[in-house]
Parts: structure tokens; C-alpha cells; sequence
């Protein structure tokens, strides 16, 4: 299977578009500390506007940077002598400042930098996608080895083609020792197909290793648990303030609802009427995810509390094969068994695990 | 110590008013103040009843406060309605007297001699172009001359009012929410007469605990009333109070973080509001100071966005 680097296309073009009627501004934006990383953004937007009309402006925007000022007005000036002045003055630089750790539900962040003379209603748009900038790829990872099993088992469900150690260590930012370790594994339990082809994929798994996949998936996760002091906010409520956050660009799509009501989503014959909780997977900071869905929680800290969300830190590597609809992305079928048997619900689990035995027989090709 | 007056039934309060006003004017009216929001919240709970003194009627618009409320005055005393007697303000005044000195419209409804209960405060719509905080219109009626007072930010009472079976309207939940938080840029000095709470405490707990209700119906029924006043206060102040809607909007939180920011003074917020409109429900501080949040997310945040967009 050809290894693709979807990381590679996205560094060479602009994160997001502003569009205003007085022309668009290309954003580029950058966590980073490293100057060479923003000069590399600079030219980058140099090229890109280019071939853009005169009214187009660029702007790389720096998030939670210790490089100061100073520094970048000078990479700036010194970018400004080697390129063409017509393009060299269409690029910029902006600095976001907060919002503050103590108050991480709050959004407003500052600006300073280069670029002073952006229409007025281009920095609620920033403000919103650094926001989302802010919360990404911050999350405790899962294990590694732990998402390359779980990457299998996503391919298995989905059926897709057995693939390469190679493709699976890119997917998964993994390492070979860490990938071939799994995978000798997964062999001595007798779990990977004998594909007869070049490439790896689980064989059909029974209801029984799939729920022991999904507590061992549940055992190695990081949860954080909140609490809501009101009683007042639903998960149903939750999930359709998520679904706004993303379509506004304050969440990254890569927050996905898991859970219960991720379960029914997979499969509709659960017997959970009420969802008691939202469960959401993320790879971005939980705490900060948490606060942005509903500033009034709070980490439960006391065992009586009732857990009104559960932020599991985990990565689904294979993205997305659910539309850009409205609704929120649902996690992965292991992620939602996992929440299922979490929160005690063993014979529903087993039954949704006998689901996802199904649906990974009815996909098994024809020998 | 003030006994506490006696829990009133939102329903049967309005449908009183109703049938003492005139038909022709119960158009014009708008209540306002705890009643508008314990009918909101609670008519056709038979079990649930706020406790307030003073049931605050709003006629509007302001061109027609003056004679409606002196033809309401008339009509309601001709049916045995009592001015309220009690206090400073307990005799009318009379030509000489400024108007700022003229005793409030307040009228105990009959049948009610020597009890602790509750009389109707008639005010008037602000004119829109005064800016005033604070006006007090004459009106002058066969018992001697009286006051209504209008206040600034009750223009954003007028916007879009919800009308009731009985006639008259009741002002929207989040438009007295944003009219409190505009009257209270800080936490002032003033304090409730005869008491030692703040003014502001009061006011801008009751922002809180009008979110807490509209969360709560949003709980019961599936609804999202509460991330939807956001939008609405944007509407009402670019309709209501064009020339200053930007500044507004920006400055809208300024009282209520203040408030979130001293564990004193919202705890003096909390102790009122559980007095009043959050009464039995067992609203902790934890809750409170949770729904402030939500407040400050939800509501003031977006509509300070949204007016950084709006033409300085």
C-alpha cells in the first residue's frame, strides 16, 4: 500500500483564509520556538501569496511562543531584503498572547506583530481558530503501542486493505521496534490474518477478544473526569454545543463523541436509553477542551460526584471516514466499547461487541 | 424583623392586574422585575411561588406612559386599589412639588388592609433619546400628583416582550438579564433600603439566577434558551439603543465579573436570589459560581465578539 504523508501537503499550505471585502488574509499558524520553523512559515506564505491577487495579505500567527519581538521583527526584515518588496510587504507576523492558565475558559487572546492595519472584524475570526490552535495536540498520548492496536482494529472494522509496517508506524508515529514488538504479539495470540498478501490486519475477532481489546484499551487510556456543580448540563446538551464549537473553528474536529451516545451511533440496537455522561476522545489538552465545552465545570475530585463528562486522552490516527456534517465525529468503535465498560455497562458492551464481531465477519472477503 | 411576604402565584398575580386594567390598555403593558420572571419560569406550576413586594408594571411606549398610567391610577383606585402609605413616600404630592420628589405610583390591591403583601409600581418605557439612567414623569391624578419612573436600560424591556393569555406582555428573561448587567458596570456602594446588601449584589445575582432558570428549562426540555440570549441581547441593543450598542456590548460583563471575582459579594447574591426566584431550589455556591461562568461564556463573551464587528 503506498505510504502517504498527509503532514507534508498541509506544511505547504495555509492553515485557514480570512476573507474580508477588502481582500483575503492567508494564515499560517505556528507553536513553535524555533526560528527556523517561522522562517520556514514566512517563505512559505511568500510563495503561496504569489499567486494571489495584490489585496491578499499573510500572516504566520505564533501561539504560546517564547521567541520574542524583537527577534521576529528582525527574521522579518531580514525575509523582507531577499524577496521581491511587492511580496515581502503582503507578509506578516502576529504574536497571540493568553489566554491565562488560571482562567482557560476564557478565549480572548491579544495580538501584536507585524500585521496592524487587518480589518477590525479579522481578529474575533483569529482569536477563535488560535483558540482551536491552542487546544490541539497538547493531550496525554495513549501508550503507543496501545494505538497501534488500535489503529488494527479500526482498519479491521472499516476493511480496508492489510498494510505495511511501514505505513503503520507512519499513521501511528511509531517507531519499527514499537510496531514490529505489537505485531509479534498480536501473531503469538493468533490475532493477525494470514492475508496471503504484502501487509498486516487482524483476522475476524470474536465478541470475547473484543471486549478484552476494549478493557485493555480502557486500562491504558488517560481519563479526565469533570463534574457539574448545577446538575444542568446534559451530555445531549454538550454534544450540540461541541458540534457548534467545531463548525465555528473554537474545537478541532479531532474532538469526537464517544460514550453512549458514540455507542448508538454505531450501533442503534443499544439498550442504553439515557446517556449519563459524555464521554469525548481528544488529543488536545483535556482540561482546556473541558472549559471551552462548558466553563462551568469542574475536575471531579470527590468520589460521590456524579461524572459529567469524561475527556479520554487517546489518538485515532486513521482519520476520518465520517462526513463534515454538522454533527460531531464519533470516536472509534474500541473507543465507545471501552467508555461502555468504564461506566459498567457489561451486557450492552458485549452486545455492541457482538456488533463489531459481526460487522468484522460480514466484511471478511470471500476466500 | 420583616416577616417575608407571602409566596405569590405568578399566574394568579398577572391574571389580577389583568382584569383590574382597562382592556384598551393591557396592550400597552409590560411587567417587569421578579414577577415577569416567576411567570416565565413558573406559571402553570401551581406549587411555585416568589416572593416580591412590588410587582413592577412597565407601560410602553414611552409617548403613552404618562396618560395610561394616569388613566390605570384612576381606574384601579375608582375599584378600591389603596395607594401604599407606608414610608416617606406615603402621601401624594401635589403642583409645587418637583418631580423628583413625587411619591411612585404603588397601589395595594383591595382587600388587603394591614397585610404583609404585595402593591403594583407603575413605571414608564424610557425615551430614547434622553439617555438618562434615570427619569421621573408626573402624573397627575385626582388624589394629587405622583411619579413614574423610567429607567434607561428598561428600553430593552420593550424588545420583542412574550404576551400572555391575560392580555399583557412580560419582558424576556434576558433582556432584564442585560438591562441589570448594563445598570451595574461595578459593584456600587448602594444598599437595599433598610438593609445592609448591595443593590448591585441583588441586581446581578438575579442575572445569575435568570440564567440558572433558563438552564434549568433548557435541562427539562431539551432546549438551548440559554445560548441563545447572546443573539438576542445584540438584536435588542442594536434595536433598542443604536448609538451606544457597541460600547455596550463590550462593557456588558464588567459587574458580573466583578461580582464572580469576590466570593463576598457573591455570596451575599446567592443568599438574595435564594430568598426570591431560586427559593427551595438549593442552589449551593459551587452551582452559583458555576452558572456565573456559563454566563460569562455563553452570553457575555459572545455578544462582546460579536460587537467588535459593529461600526465604531
Amino acid at each position: 500500500m503506498p505510504s502517504r504523508d498527509p503532514g507534508r501537503a498541509a506544511q505547504d499550505d495555509a492553515d485557514a483564509r480570512w476573507q474580508g471585502s477588502g481582500g483575503a488574509v492567508l494564515v499560517k499558524f505556528k507553536k513553535t520556538h524555533s526560528m527556523r520553523d517561522v522562517r520556514h512559515a514566512l517563505l512559505t506564505l511568500a510563495y503561496l501569496i504569489r499567486r494571489e491577487p495584490p489585496s491578499t495579505t499573510a500572516v504566520c500567527v505564533l501561539v504560546g511562543s517564547r521567541l520574542s519581538d524583537n527577534r521576529l521583527r528582525e527574521e522579518l526584515q531580514q525575509l523582507r531584503q531577499v524577496i521581491h518588496p511587492e511580496i515581502a510587504s503582503r507578509v506578516h507576523y502576529l504574536v497571540g498572547k493568553g489566554p491565562s492558565a488560571k482562567d482557560s475558559s476564557r478565549n480572548i487572546v491579544a495580538f501584536s506583530g507585524s500585521l496592524t492595519d487587518a480589518p477590525a472584524d479579522f481578529y474575533p475570526w483569529l482569536e477563535s481558530r488560535v483558540a482551536a490552535e491552542r487546544v490541539r495536540g497538547h493531550g496525554p498520548q495513549l501508550p503507543p503501542r496501545q494505538g497501534v492496536i488500535a489503529a488494527l482494529a479500526q482498519l479491521r472494522l472499516r476493511n480496508l486493505a492489510p498494510v505495511t509496517v511501514k505505513h503503520l508506524q507512519e499513521v501511528c508515529d511509531v517507531s519499527y521496534p514499537t510496531a514490529a514488538a505489537v505485531l509479534k504479539e498480536l501473531t503469538h495470540k493468533g490475532w493477525l490474518e494470514d492475508t496471503g498478501e504484502r501487509g498486516v490486519r487482524l483476522r475476524p475477532l470474536t465478541v470475547g477478544e473484543w471486549m478484552e481489546l476494549a478493557r485493555d484499551h480502557a486500562r491504558l487510556r488517560k481519563a479526565q473526569l469533570f463534574t457539574d456543580p448545577t446538575g444542568q448540563s446534559t451530555p445531549e446538551r454538550m454534544a450540540r454545543r461541541l458540534a457548534r464549537l467545531q463548525a465555528s473553528k473554537k474545537l478541532p474536529r479531532s474532538v469526537r463523541v464517544g460514550g453512549v451516545l458514540g455507542a448508538a451511533g454505531h450501533f442503534p440496537a443499544l439498550d442504553i436509553t439515557d446517556a449519563p455522561r459524555l464521554d469525548i476522545s481528544v488529543d488536545a489538552e483535556p482540561a482546556r477542551v473541558a472549559a471551552l465545552l462548558d466553563a462551568g465545570l469542574q475536575p471531579k475530585n470527590r468520589p460521590e460526584q456524579r461524572v459529567a463528562l469524561a475527556v479520554h486522552g487517546t489518538r485515532e490516527p486513521l482519520g476520518d471516514e465520517q462526513g463534515p456534517g454538522s454533527e460531531p465525529r464519533l470516536a472509534s468503535e474500541l473507543e465507545c466499547l471501552a467508555d461502555l465498560i468504564e461506566m459498567g455497562y457489561a451486557r450492552e458492551a458485549s452486545e455492541m461487541a457482538r456488533h463489531m464481531e459481526s460487522i468484522s465477519k460480514a466484511w471478511r472477503p470471500a476466500s | 424583623m420583616t416577616p417575608l411576604p407571602a409566596p405569590l402565584t405568578p399566574e394568579a398575580v398577572v391574571a389580577r392586574i389583568a382584569a383590574a386594567l382597562p382592556a384598551d390598555c393591557r396592550q400597552e403593558v409590560i411587567v417587569v422585575g421578579s414577577l415577569a420572571a416567576g411567570y416565565h419560569f413558573f406559571a402553570g406550576d401551581g406549587q411555585r411561588g416568589i416572593r416580591t413586594k412590588d410587582v413592577d408594571c412597565m407601560f410602553s411606549p414611552h409617548a403613552r406612559a404618562v396618560a395610561a398610567a394616569c388613566e390605570v391610577t384612576e381606574r384601579l383606585l375608582a375599584a378600591a386599589w389603596q395607594p401604599r402609605t407606608e414610608g416617606e413616600w406615603g402621601k401624594p404630592g401635589n403642583s409645587s412639588t418637583p418631580d423628583d420628589r413625587l411619591p411612585m405610583i404603588r397601589l395595594k390591591p383591595p382587600g388587603t388592609e394591614g397585610e404583609t403583601t404585595w402593591f403594583l409600581e407603575l413605571l414608564g418605557a424610557p425615551k430614547h433619546s434622553s439617555g438618562q439612567p434615570k427619569a421621573f414623569h408626573r402624573v397627575q391624578t385626582s388624589i394629587g400628583d405622583f411619579a413614574i419612573c423610567s429607567f434607561h436600560f428598561l428600553a430593552l424591556a420593550e424588545w420583542k416582550p412574550m404576551p400572555t393569555p391575560h392580555g399583557l406582555h412580560i419582558a424576556r428573561p434576558e433582556m432584564m438579564a442585560l438591562a441589570n448587567m448594563l445598570h451595574h458596570p461595578v459593584i456600587g456602594p448602594e444598599l437595599i433600603a433598610g438593609t445592609t446588601e448591595k443593590r448591585s449584589n441583588k441586581d446581578l445575582g438575579r442575572v445569575l439566577a435568570l440564567a440558572w432558570l433558563t438552564a434549568e428549562r433548557d435541562r427539562r426540555e431539551g432546549t438551548d434558551e440559554l445560548d441563545a440570549w447572546a443573539d438576542r441581547m445584540a438584536d435588542a441593543l442594536r434595536d433598542r439603543l443604536p448609538d451606544r450598542a457597541r460600547n455596550l456590548a463590550l462593557g456588558a460583563g464588567t459587574g458580573l465579573r466583578e461580582l464572580m471575582a469576590s466570593d463576598g459579594d457573591r455570596d451575599e447574591a446567592l443568599a438574595i436570589c435564594n430568598r426570591g426566584l431560586l427559593a427551595s431550589m438549593e442552589v449551593g455556591r459551587d452551582a452559583f459560581a458555576a452558572v456565573g461562568r456559563r454566563v460569562n461564556q455563553q452570553v457575555i463573551e459572545p455578544l462582546a465578539n460579536a460587537a467588535q464587528g459593529w461600526p465604531t
